[in-house]
């Protein structure tokens, strides 16, 4: 069971980074225990690995503890700790080699559809189509990837998804549409296939 | 004739215009009048009605993807192990 994503009470919360600021490991460890759940989730997928992810979010985390320092309070807490997440995955993929089949998102998805009438009913039809959201995922960019990792699985407002990424709204929400309507493809393909 | 080509101008407009706002609509982060667009051109082409309403499955496909699972149960240890170390 996931811990909620967001402190029960932000004065609690700011409190616990002022401790932790000022040297407090165990107030540290609670904001970790509060943490660890959602940022392990975002990491793992953008990361598809789960062993991977969990190195990642140690170093996150561990790079938090060093960082906090330099934490002034303009952002909330989470959205600075999912910063420095989504960019020591971005660091971890981008070691490895360019992904194969990684999608270009500088051509503009058509706008052939397929017939509705064809949207996956069964547990199994359901199944299927998690699978190919989850390689359209993959396929994406990072850039564009933790965008829709943040917005629409982990369900973040776009003004958070948009502070986590250091964006401005406008430009956050022209890259999640980009990335939305290459996974939309993805599916769209899948049920022409089905037909 | 002009008109023909009048009413197929404003038709393409929309599309466009429909298609770029698809997500925000779907996030309800249109305007009243926006949304009021948005509704009255899908209405009538198909292939944005089906845009918009393989896009809506697609978000709903991806936010039953959340909410999953939790991290290792040694991870918050692991942390605080390294934390202790540091000087």
């Amino acid at each position: 069971m996931l811990r909620p994503m967001r402190p029960v009470s932000h004065a609690d919360e700011d409190d616990l980074v002022a401790r932790a600021q000022a040297g407090d490991q165990g107030a540290f460890e609670e904001l970790v225990r509060r943490h660890a759940d959602r940022l392990y989730a975002v990491v793992t997928r953008f990361v598809g690995d789960r062993q991977e992810a969990e190195e990642v979010t140690q170093e996150a985390f561990l790079r938090a503890w060093r960082g906090i320092g330099r934490f002034q309070g303009n952002s909330q807490f989470f959205t600075w700790l999912y910063r420095i997440g989504i960019n020591e995955a971005k660091r971890r993929v981008g070691r490895r080699a360019s992904p194969a089949g990684s999608t270009s998102l500088d051509e503009h998805p058509g706008l052939e559809v397929s017939d509705l009438s064809q949207a996956p009913e069964t547990s199994a039809d359901r199944r299927e189509l998690r699978g190919v959201l989850e390689g359209a995922i993959r396929a994406l960019g990072p850039d564009y990837r933790a965008a829709l990792i943040l917005r629409d699985i982990e369900g973040l407002s776009t003004s958070e998804a948009a502070e986590t990424l250091d964006l401005g709204e406008a430009a956050f929400k022209s890259r999640l549409h980009r990335a939305r309507l290459s996974v939309r493809k993805a599916v769209d393909d899948y049920l022409g296939d089905e037909r | 004739m002009i008109k023909r080509l009048a009413r197929h101008y404003h038709f393409m407009r929309e599309h466009l215009w429909t298609n770029s706002h698809l997500s925000p609509y779907l996030d309800q982060e249109v305007s009243a009048a926006e949304r009021i667009r948005v509704e009255e051109h899908t209405h009538v082409c198909p292939k944005c009605h089906r845009m918009l309403e393989t896009l809506r499955e697609t978000l709903e496909g991806l936010r039953a993807m959340g909410a999953e699972g939790g991290a290792p149960s040694g991870l918050t240890d692991s942390v605080m192990e390294r934390v202790r170390g540091e000087r």
